[in-house]
């Protein structure tokens, strides 16, 4: 992430504060997963894989038709329960950008952080493509106790609409709306 | 340095740091406005930066009305003003910003509609067709030239198709051709850059679109902005046995077409986006506008607070100093802090202040000074032995000495403003006094002087006046100034001074002779009575007994003057007076053997402490000199009556001795009691002067008038005091 993205991005959070004072946020009720799961790639991976429901609401659908790119973003943690809460030990993000290509009528999904790009002729396949990059996240670096003892660690994850890469007033309109807001709760379930 | 600090105007410098701080945010939120990425970048740090103040502002304002509510209910002075003007102010931000608001909002929505023009999304539009077009164009022909490739790679065995590969690649132009056999496996590829770009098999999501002499093509954006066109195709007819083959092409687009495409794309996009946002693009604006004017208004409204309290802090000092002043607290002085007119209000009533202080001073120094005088004339009024009395122009008391109250037996000195006539109802001789002088103080008689006779317990009081009128100039108000003096003993001192010298001046040069005188003539008679007969003898006794006789009428008068002038020491005692008239009037017998004096006694006619030998005297002075008076009337009588009177002039008692003689010659009646006033030859002319000595040695009065009823007679009317001594009444003895 660049400074400038950075920069831009805190005042953001800042509003939406401010705005959550005025719309108490609700989640888009289409776009979330709907279950979690994981598996150990070696002694000290573990792939994260999230089953994600892409229905876009309605008035994302019509931004997206509209030229407005959609941001989405995945996010899995290794946690430790502690006495004074959760410690995050490993975070593993993913990124993936939707919008209309009008030269060919098709839909671009492009990954953020790798920059793959992928074609894909209707909106439902684009999702399904959205869908697939954003669910797959790979956590390097766990414990190997965390095999040996089940439950000691746990996995969150969530997604996101990412309100920051919207239009400017489509996030004011958003936020005094509460149409795009999300309230991504956490999806966790134990390391086993 | 503390105290420049707590006077530096933070007030002020706060407000023009806010109203700068406005002014700048306007100003980038304005030029933001017209560039949209600008905007995106600023709009949050503005909004933040507005919430932020309209919070400040509200806190401040907040805090301010609290205040001056807390004032209001404390009745500070210049409270309720702040509120009227804050009021005032409110209504003179709320107009103009309301008229702003409300034609920026019009301006807002006709403006932003403005910006979208269906001809210029229409040219978009057709740009974009017409690069579709074109890229749609390139993309078939490269879809027909692959799968006319595909077809000559297909009889070939796969030794030769990477020769073969390459030279289609270079005579179409590709980037990439690869044949991919079954499972995906590349059976040959042959690239323009194998460094840059290792082959890859079609994706599965496009191997499901490929059909026999159906190519599958589609345009596909590059992640470095470049585009190309990628053809996969598959032959048209399978030998049983053979391999299916898939042939991949990918293409580049000409580099200036495909910039030209993907600006034109992107401009569509935006503009499709833009024209997608307006709406809240308008709520943006509009809540923008909103919280500018609403910061404005707070803003105004917080400088209206500040400069109301400003404007009203020296209203609210000159109330507070009213007061103080009201107070009476002159020395009340305010601190000039402006040069404007209120400056000036500030300035003039420290100078009124001081004026009044200045003037509060010379006052009182007046006051001191008047005080001063005031005690030493009440000083030396107290210690006059004159009575001073001040009427004002309607009479009433104003200023009174304790000799006046003395001299008038009331206190004059607690009774100031009180009318004179009032008073008199208190007081016997105040009223005797002021019915004597009224006559001149109601003429208002510039200056004047009189004799005053009052009657009092203890007797008669001669009240030597005089008055002056002083009026008050430039007005019909004006004071009588009263100057008063018992002369009563100062009178009887100086008659009986001039008396005493009189009947000493009898003595030694009238009486010594006397005595030789009558030896003389005595001897003369004895001696030349031997001698002388007959007619010459007659001659002689008739002379020598004129002589003595005459020498012994001269010493009865020398005795007399002896008497009046030296007055023997009244041997007072209880007297019944009634009883001592009886007595006297048994001596004055007719012929017949009836009194002479016919009396008329009050029975309950109370003793008196008198010298009875002394009243014995001014009984027998006044009958005789009544019968003396009545010769040669044959109807003579002489009245005596006696009468107790108990009057506001205290108790005593009344006798009057009555003629019905000729009565008194009118230019005796001033001077009746005074020596040698007489129209009888023989007559001394002291009996009624010594009549008139005995009652004032007894503290009484006579007075003499002829009877009113027009008959003729002398009326003698003597009143003496019941002082000394209880007042009884007792048996005559």
């Amino acid at each position: 992430m660049s400074g400038r993205a950075a920069f831009r991005r805190w005042p953001a959070a800042v509003l939406f504060g401010l705005l959550g004072v005025l719309a108490m946020p609700g989640l888009a009720q289409a776009v979330e997963i709907r279950t979690a799961n994981h598996m150990w790639l070696d002694d000290t991976t573990v792939l994260v894989r999230l089953d994600i429901d892409m229905r876009l609401p309605a008035v994302l659908e019509d931004a997206l038709a509209n030229g407005v790119t959609l941001e989405f973003e995945t996010q899995a943690r290794l946690e430790r329960s502690g006495r004074m809460g959760r410690d995050t030990l490993k975070t593993e993000a993913r990124r993936v950008k939707l919008q209309y290509f009008a030269l060919n009528r098709h839909y671009l999904v492009t990954a953020v952080t790798d920059e793959r790009m992928d074609l894909q002729p209707t909106l439902g396949d684009a999702l399904d493509q959205v869908a697939r990059r954003l669910g797959r996240l790979r956590l390097d670096g766990v414990p190997e106790s965390a095999r040996d003892n089940p439950g000691e660690l746990g996995l969150a994850a969530h997604l996101t609409l990412v309100y920051s890469a919207l239009p400017l007033p489509l996030q004011l309109d958003a936020g005094l709306r509460g149409d795009l807001t999300t309230r991504q709760e956490w999806w966790r379930w134990p390391l086993d | 340095m503390a105290a420049g600090l707590r006077g530096f105007p933070w007030g002020l410098l706060g407000i023009g740091l806010l109203f700068a701080l406005l002014l700048t945010s306007l100003v980038v939120m304005g030029d933001a406005a017209q560039n949209q990425a600008r905007f995106e970048q600023l709009f949050l740090w503005l909004l933040v930066f507005h919430v932020a103040v309209l919070l400040v502002l509200s806190g401040l304002i907040v805090y301010q009305l609290v205040r001056m509510a807390i004032q209001y209910r404390r009745g500070v002075p210049g409270s309720r003003l702040t509120l009227r003007l804050v009021a005032v102010f409110m209504l003179v931000a709320v107009l103009p910003v309301s008229v702003v608001y409300y034609f920026s909002f019009k301006f807002l929505n006709e403006g932003v509609d403005s910006w979208f023009d269906v001809r210029v999304e229409s040219a978009l539009e057709d740009a974009l067709e017409l690069s579709r077009s074109s890229l749609d164009l390139r993309v078939r022909q490269l879809a027909n030239e692959t799968q006319e490739l595909m077809s000559d790679l297909e009889g070939l065995s796969e030794g030769l198709v990477p020769l073969a590969l390459n030279d289609y690649r270079r005579q179409v132009g590709a980037q990439e051709l690869t044949l991919v056999g079954s499972n995906n496996r590349i059976i040959a590829s042959s690239t323009d850059s194998p460094i840059r770009r290792l082959p890859s098999p079609p994706g599965s999501d496009i191997l499901m679109r490929v059909r026999p002499e159906q190519p599958y093509s589609r345009l596909e954006p590059q992640s470095d902005g470049s585009l190309i066109i990628r053809v996969v195709a598959t032959t048209s007819s399978r030998r049983p046995g053979s391999e299916n083959r898939i042939l991949q092409g990918i293409y580049p687009v000409d580099p200036r077409m495909s910039a030209l495409s993907l600006r034109v794309q992107d401009a569509f996009a935006d503009y499709r986006e833009f024209a997608y946002l307006r709406g809240p693009m308008i709520q943006g604006f509009v809540f923008t506008l909103s919280l500018a004017l609403a910061i404005s208004l707070m803003a105004a409204l917080w400088a209206g607070l500040l400069v109301a309290r400003r404007m009203v802090r020296p209203i609210s000092d000159l109330v507070q100093g009213t007061r103080m002043v009201a107070q009476g607290d002159y020395s009340t002085r305010l601190a000039v802090q402006r040069a404007d007119e209120l400056g000036f209000l500030v300035q003039s009533f420290n100078t009124m202040t001081r004026t009044l202080n200045e003037a509060r001073d010379e006052a009182e120094r007046n006051r001191r000074l008047l005080d001063a005088e005031r005690a030493y004339l009440e000083s030396v009024l107290q210690h006059l032995r004159s009575g001073v009395l001040a009427l004002d122009g309607s009479l009433r008391l104003r200023t009174a000495n304790a000799a006046a109250s003395e001299i008038l037996e009331c206190d004059l000195q607690g009774a100031r403003t009180r009318v004179m006539s009032e008073l008199g109802e208190e007081c016997p001789l105040v009223a005797q006094f002021f019915e004597a002088i009224s006559d001149a103080l109601v003429r208002q008689e510039a200056e004047w002087s009189r004799q005053v006779v009052v009657f009092t317990r203890s007797g008669r009081k001669v009240l030597m006046t005089r008055a002056v009128w002083l009026p008050t100039s430039g007005s019909s108000r004006g004071l009588h100034a009263i100057v008063f003096d018992d002369m009563t003993e100062f009178l009887k001192a100086q008659r009986d001074a001039a008396w005493g010298e009189v009947a000493r001046r009898l003595a030694h040069e009238i009486k010594n002779p006397l005595t030789p005188i009558q030896l003389s003539a005595e001897r003369l008679s004895r001696r030349l009575g031997k001698v002388l007969e007959g007619a010459d003898r007659e001659v002689l006794d008739r002379a020598t007994g004129t002589i003595v006789q005459q020498v012994e009428a001269m010493k009865t008068l020398v005795n007399a003057f002896r008497d009046y002038a030296q007055a023997p020491q009244l041997e007072r005692a209880s007297v019944d007076m009634n009883q001592l008239i009886r007595d006297v009037c048994e001596l004055y017998l007719d012929q017949d053997g009836h009194s002479r004096v016919d009396v008329a006694l009050d029975a309950s006619l109370p003793r008196i402490h008198g010298d009875a030998g002394r009243l014995r005297q001014l009984l027998h002075n006044l009958i005789k000199n009544a019968l003396e008076a009545g010769k040669g009337h044959e109807d003579m009588e002489v009245h005596v009556a006696t009468v107790f009177l108990d009057d506001p002039a205290g108790p005593h008692i009344e006798m009057r001795v009555t003629d019905t003689g000729p009565g008194i010659k009118p230019e005796f009646l001033g001077r009746i009691f005074e020596p040698y006033t007489t129209d009888k030859p023989r007559g001394t002319g002291l009996g009624l002067a010594v009549a008139q000595k005995i009652v004032e040695e007894h503290g009484g009065m006579i007075e003499c008038h002829n009877a009113e009823s027009g008959q003729g007679g002398a009326v003698f009317r003597i009143r003496i005091p019941v002082e000394h001594g209880p007042v009884v009444h007792e048996e005559p003895e």
